[in-house]
């Protein structure tokens, strides 16, 4: 098992060390100077060059990118042209929005998708299997804005249980904060429930049909039991990627909806540095998305072995 | 009063009838066996009794164990039968188990399900159980998972969660079909040793007449969801009544009238000194590889005309060394010639003079195309391919050479049965004409009519198209009827060879003789009056 993590830590890392020589050389590499790029076609020779001095362009590319990478490591993201600030400030400043939407929002998924996908799978071809089939249907083909703006005409507007937008910060109370995260996260949930309960479903019925749960309803377990006590962990490999799959997405995917409600996000910030071409913003923000993504896949690979003990012994 | 009596059980699905009217009676430490082919009903009949034939299923007549009408009785006191009072085995150890529990924890369950005993209590009697099915030390196997143990450990944990609660009856479905013949014989001592400990009543359901005839006490032979005969086992040897079960037994004892035929000194292929090993996972990181070695410095010749047999259990090294000589397999030392070339650089001129059929007559096929597109795929291996309309004939040709007809071209593969797709396979190997076929494990999966039918054919083919043939098998059976020659694998390495009959008449090799006593025989009670 030990084994197994260490293996899978060492590939993180080289994951991380490739993802950021790319992203480098996309954004530094690529043909045109940045300097003149974040300036416009109309930008002044000497201010360029202001520039170019400022962002260290005028040293060799390796340099740059151990004193990127070096920084990084150190929390030092360099500074925002646009805003003429910290990157990692306004880094933080935004994930601490970005990353309690995405877990609240994969909290609400989960909560909704597991019970439905088991029931469904339990009721496999009856009325019920069929009621939770097409309401997840209906749920993937809603346009997540347009549930969004409902939810704020119903919730906010009509009945004012919650705001339309905004978020004051953590600082300003803890429940004031998950409050105005509730509608955003309900938004975003409901698609990525409706995918993770077919999943669940899909993986629990083919789990059903497997020998070793003939064998327990042969030891005397009820269909019940047999689902709590042998199916669902059997289940969950598939469903787990997916939830992985579905976090990475909600960290950066949540633009629209951070738009819908007003909410200072990463989805935001790079949306904005890029109309800015502010690329020091969004090369820092892409890099931290690619670590937030492997390492959650880490975390996925590392829960496949705690639920499989057969994967433990895997190269 | 019988401890299990079946009366008048019929089941339906859909309109198909399964189950047709099915009566036995089972008394208490005495073992039924039910035997018949794939499809007559025999799990279907097992499944009934403990309630969990399929959902759609009608079911009609009465189940009655002591005297209590199981068909009445609701899922809640059901479950308390189940695992408690009726034990069941089922037929592949391999999936049986829940992969990501522990064995001990497997056992356990059933014990804290069923017992006021606690976690502590039912882990002490769970080591009881491991011992008794021969699993010890039990301390240590108790913590394994069912990916760690072999075929017939895991065979030894369902028996062991089977047997748990003392049940009244045990219900062991093909208990041994997925087993090698040592660990069969292993575990039907087990079983055998265990219902006569705990006087149990077994009803054993096995394809297998010369299982059937060592371990039962009373026999039923059941034919397309009936029983056409029941009687205790020397009756029904002696008697045979119905003609199925004469049908039956003679199938299970064919023996194919092999053609004579002219060995060449020339040989097909040769197998000098070659060694196949696998790279193992490393036990710490930066530590050397270790290798397992599958095929150990093994050397044979296949002549012109000559029909050798390959035998030996599973992980003996038979499926390397034949993707080896298919040339699917890299060889790490040593060489594999066919005609004189070597198979890895070989063209594919030389290479279509070696075709082969497989096991699985159900998943080596493609499921999209249309039998004629499968029996012309050969000849994409011969540079000047005959046109199509000569494609064609040869097709139809071959399909009557294997007992099927022109048409079956146009069907696809899920339209035959598993005996006709055997045929289709054997004729994709023959439309080319090659001169050597390999047969891996090619009648395992078939039924024993079936089977024998299919060993005809080949044997009658072989002759008719003048083929030499490497027949892969753990059946010393089929290896007996269909060659002249046999190899005996173990561990990788060929340890006993010569004619067929001398091995297996005079087995010299240990472990050929050890082979040879495991297997089960059909009984011979007609001579013994």
């Amino acid at each position: 098992m030990l084994r197994y993590i260490l293996k899978r830590a060492i590939s993180l890392i080289i994951s991380l060390c490739l993802a950021s020589i790319i992203i480098f050389a996309v954004v530094e590499i690529a043909p045109g100077d940045p300097a003149s790029f974040m300036l416009g076609i109309n930008a002044q020779e000497d201010t360029v060059a202001a520039l170019r001095a400022e962002l260290g362009l005028d040293q060799d590319k390796l340099s740059r990118y151990f004193t990127w990478v070096s920084g990084m490591i150190q929390g030092d993201f360099g500074t925002s042209y646009t805003y003429r600030s910290p990157v990692a400030e306004m880094i933080r400043e935004r994930i601490w929005v970005s990353l309690p939407l995405a877990l609240y929002a994969l909290l609400i998924s989960t909560l909704i998708a597991f019970p439905a996908g088991i029931y469904a799978a339990t009721q496999r071809g009856k009325s019920g299997d069929l009621a939770v089939m097409g309401a997840t249907q209906f749920g993937i083909a809603i346009p997540n804005f347009w549930f969004a703006m409902i939810l704020v005409v119903i919730f906010a507007l009509k009945l004012r249980w919650f705001s339309a937008g905004g978020f004051l910060g953590w600082e300003n109370g803890i429940f004031q904060s998950i409050k105005s995260l509730t509608l955003p996260a309900i938004a975003l949930a409901l698609p990525q429930a409706s995918i993770l309960s077919r999943v669940m479903r899909s993986a629990l019925i083919e789990t059903l049909s497997e020998d070793y749960i003939r064998t327990a309803r042969a030891k005397g377990f009820g269909k019940r039991a047999v689902i709590w006590r042998h199916a669902l962990r059997n289940a969950l490999i598939p469903v787990l990627t997916i939830i992985g799959l579905q976090f990475s997405f909600l960290m950066a995917g949540a633009i629209i909806i951070e738009q819908v409600f007003f909410l200072p996000g990463l989805g935001r910030l790079v949306f904005q540095a890029i109309t800015q071409r502010d690329l020091i913003v969004v090369e820092s923000v892409v890099m931290l998305l690619v670590f937030a993504v492997i390492t959650v896949n880490f975390i996925v690979d590392v829960t496949y072995a705690i639920t499989d003990p057969r994967l433990r012994r895997r190269v | 009063m019988s401890i299990l009596s079946v009366e008048n059980l019929k089941l339906k699905i859909g309109s198909e009838s399964i189950l047709d009217n099915i009566s036995f009676r089972l008394d208490q430490g005495r073992i039924l066996a039910i035997t018949g082919e794939s499809g007559s009903g025999k799990s279907m009949t097992a499944l009934s009794v403990i309630q969990l034939q399929p959902k759609n299923a009608i079911l009609e007549g009465e189940i009655f164990f002591h005297d209590q009408e199981i068909t009445k009785k609701d899922e809640f006191e059901l479950c308390k039968i189940r695992g408690a009072k009726i034990g069941m085995i089922f037929q592949e150890p391999m999936t049986a188990l829940n992969p990501v529990k522990t064995v001990g924890n497997q056992i356990s369950e059933t014990i804290i399900l069923h017992s006021t005993k606690n976690k502590r209590a039912a882990d002490k009697e769970t080591l009881k159980i491991l011992e008794r099915v021969g699993l010890s030390p039990a301390a240590e196997f108790k913590k394994r998972y069912p990916h760690e143990l072999s075929g017939g450990q895991r065979q030894r944990v369902v028996i062991g969660i089977a047997i748990a609660l003392k049940p009244s009856i045990i219900i062991a479905d093909e208990p041994t079909t997925a087993l090698d013949v040592t660990t069969q014989a292993q575990i039907l001592a087990l079983l055998k040793k265990l219902v006569t400990e705990d006087n149990i009543a077994m009803v054993l359901i096995t394809h297998d007449l010369a299982v059937v005839a060592d371990m039962a006490d009373e026999i039923a032979v059941m034919q397309n969801g009936a029983i056409v005969e029941i009687d205790e086992t020397q009756n029904l040897f002696r008697n045979m009544k119905h003609q199925y079960t004469r049908s039956l037994f003679a199938a299970s004892g064919h023996s194919v009238n092999l053609p004579i035929t002219e060995v060449n000194s020339n040989p097909l292929l040769t197998i000098k000194n070659v060694t196949c090993r696998y790279r193992l996972a490393r036990t710490k990181i930066f530590s050397k590889s270790d290798y397992f070695t599958a095929v150990s410095n093994v050397s044979f010749d296949i002549k012109n005309g000559e029909r050798v047999g390959l035998v030996g259990e599973s992980g003996c090294g038979k499926s390397t060394l034949t993707r080896a000589i298919l040339g699917l397999e890299p060889i790490y030392n040593g060489e594999i010639n066919v005609d004189n070339q070597n198979i890895l650089k070989a063209t594919s001129s030389t290479r279509k003079n070696i075709q082969v059929v497989f096991q699985d007559p159900f998943g080596s096929f493609n499921p999209r195309h249309k039998v004629s597109t499968l029996l012309k795929e050969p000849f994409y291996l011969i540079k000047n391919s005959p046109e199509a309309k000569n494609i064609e004939n040869k097709i139809d040709k071959v399909l009557e050479d294997v007992g099927l007809s022109a048409k079956d071209k146009n069907k696809y593969i899920h339209e035959f049965s598993g005996g006709q797709r055997q045929r289709i396979a054997i004729a994709r190997a023959l439309i080319i004409k090659p001169k050597l076929v390999i047969f891996d494990e090619a009648v395992s999966a078939l039924d024993v009519t079936v089977r024998a039918q299919i060993l005809d054919l080949i044997a009658e083919l072989a002759s008719e198209y003048g083929l030499s043939y490497l027949f892969i098998s753990h059946d010393l059976s089929v290896i007996r009827s269909i060659t002249d020659r046999c190899l005996v694998m173990k561990n990788g390495k060929i340890i006993e060879e010569g004619s067929t009959k001398k091995v297996l008449e005079q087995p010299q090799n240990a472990y050929t003789q050890i082979l040879i006593s495991a297997a089960p025989k059909l009984p011979n009670f007609q001579t013994e009056l």
